[in-house]
């Protein structure tokens, strides 16, 4: 591992790209507190475990922008580290950052009782870990296979919507159910949500395995829309 | 004038031809198109939906999620001077930056509008032979004025102001989040912009002129919204919009001078 290259990383992507996730924890935060000022006590835990909802969508954007080129891509693919793994670490940072604040903010809401799906304390970074992959995975994918940033992007955040909108339509068959990113966990359907993180997870190492193999196409990487 | 237009011909054809414009427009509307169109259309004989309910359900319904899309497809259009090192050339030109900035909005935005109209043309268009009723199809022009409209034109004065001094990423982040916040969230889950005049995804219009409670109106009401509430939201949502664009305006003209 060279410290030095994920240092240069972290320093390249600067202080723009980390500062996403504590901003959206901020802003449902901040909407909890509202609540509970206008005297809506009961919206504050919903609005605060919601906030791990959250976490997805800025790992998905930060993905399909970590993956989307390079300002002298032509000198990247003629050293001799890959490009592939400049990018993967490019994405780790990204969505490791993302990751360490979702952690943080679960293990909080599992501490204080305050998160409304009663699950334990490990199993309820499920909640947030899944979808997180998932969500990287697609953002790197609809980036790479469409070549275009601002496609990625737009499309990630569209799935995310449809996901964090469309609970009637998800809950309404088992299929539909196991591509649901925010199936909530209740005690008497402990195994159906297990199996909905399972199956999540599985297709998120899937769209990781063929992002990976997208970033080996160097006609495509040339070919990136600005 | 002659300059306004210059700007915003080139802006126009530049998004316009652009392949990104096509290609992610056209999969939102396949992602939500056939869902929208189950939930819009009747479902069994006896349900009988009015051509202005069904038009405007399907605006309506399609304006969650393709403004998601046309604002990141506009986000990048002020940073992409910077990146491609335009800008100061630009800059040099003896047209001045206020025709240059709302010929850039307004170029950018109706390029990026039409492949929207065209989906939400595509999609009446399967619910008029459908349903066997070409009305539908006479009614496209008034709710996409009414409902998508105003909405694109508030969501694309931001995109284009806001990334003068947000990182793009950032940006779409907050974007979307706050479009999810203020338009789709129930105000019964969280406190909310969503079912207030000011939600750009056009609710207010939609009921006022459409007759659809869109989950945010008692249907049970003899009048939902009045006529002169849905034109207070659709003005309201253009005066926030030309608003954004002066002050961004303003913004940038503060920040040339300190160059």
């Amino acid at each position: 591992m060279n410290r030095e290259l994920w240092a240069y990383e972290l320093g390249r992507i600067g202080w723009p790209a980390l500062v996403g996730p504590p901003l959206a924890l901020l802003a449902m935060t901040s909407l909890g507190a509202l609540a509970a000022a206008t005297g809506n006590a009961p919206q504050v835990n919903r609005i605060l475990s919601a906030s791990l909802d959250v976490f997805p969508l800025v790992a998905g954007i930060a993905a399909a922008n970590a993956v989307s080129g390079d300002a002298a891509i032509e000198l990247q693919l003629s050293l001799p580290t890959p490009f592939r793994l400049t990018v993967l670490r490019r994405l780790a940072l990204a969505v490791g950052w993302t990751a360490t604040l979702a952690l943080a903010a679960g293990l909080a809401l599992g501490v204080t009782h305050r998160l409304v799906w009663p699950t334990s304390l490990a199993a309820g970074q499920l909640i947030w870990l899944v979808p997180v992959a998932w969500m990287t995975g697609l953002g790197a994918v609809l980036t790479l296979g469409l070549r275009g940033v601002a496609i990625g992007s737009g499309l990630a955040g569209v799935v995310w919507v449809v996901e964090a909108s469309l609970s009637s339509f998800f809950e309404s068959s088992p299929e539909r159910a196991g591509l649901w990113l925010f199936l909530r966990f209740t005690p008497d359907q402990s195994t159906a949500w297990y199996w909905n993180r399972l199956e999540l997870a599985a297709f998120a190492v899937a769209l990781v395995v063929l992002a990976c193999w997208l970033l080996g196409h160097t006609e495509r990487l040339l070919h990136h829309e600005s | 004038l002659d300059a306004l237009l210059g700007v915003w011909r080139y802006e126009f054809w530049m998004q316009f031809r652009r392949p990104a414009t096509w290609i992610a427009i056209g999969l939102g509307g396949l992602v939500v198109g056939g869902g929208l169109l189950l939930q819009a259309l009747p479902s069994t004989p006896n349900e009988v939906r009015t051509p202005p309910r069904l038009v405007g359900t399907i605006a309506y319904g399609l304006n969650v999620f393709l403004p998601i899309i046309y604002g990141i497809l506009l986000a990048d259009r002020l940073p992409r001077d910077r990146w491609l090192h335009t800008d100061e050339l630009l800059a040099s030109y003896p047209v001045g930056l206020g025709r240059r900035l709302w010929g850039k909005y307004l170029g950018a935005s109706v390029a990026t509008m039409i492949p929207v109209a065209l989906v939400h043309t595509a999609l009446v268009g399967v619910a008029a032979v459908y349903i066997r009723d070409g009305r539908l199809i006479g009614l496209v022009p008034a709710a996409f004025g009414a409902i998508v409209l105003p909405g694109l034109l508030f969501v694309g004065a931001f995109s284009i102001v806001c990334t003068e001094v947000l990182w793009v990423p950032l940006y779409s982040i907050l974007f979307i989040g706050y479009w999810f916040w203020g338009n789709v969230v129930s105000p019964s889950m969280m406190p909310t912009l969503s079912c207030s005049p000011l939600q750009p995804m056009g609710g207010y219009a939609q009921a006022a002129f459409f007759g659809d409670p869109n989950g945010c109106f008692d249907p049970d009401q003899h009048v939902i919204v009045s006529a002169v509430q849905g034109w207070e939201s659709i003005v309201l949502l253009l005066g926030c919009a030309a608003l954004a664009m002066l002050v961004g305006q303003a913004y940038m003209a503060w920040h040339a001078a300190r160059r």
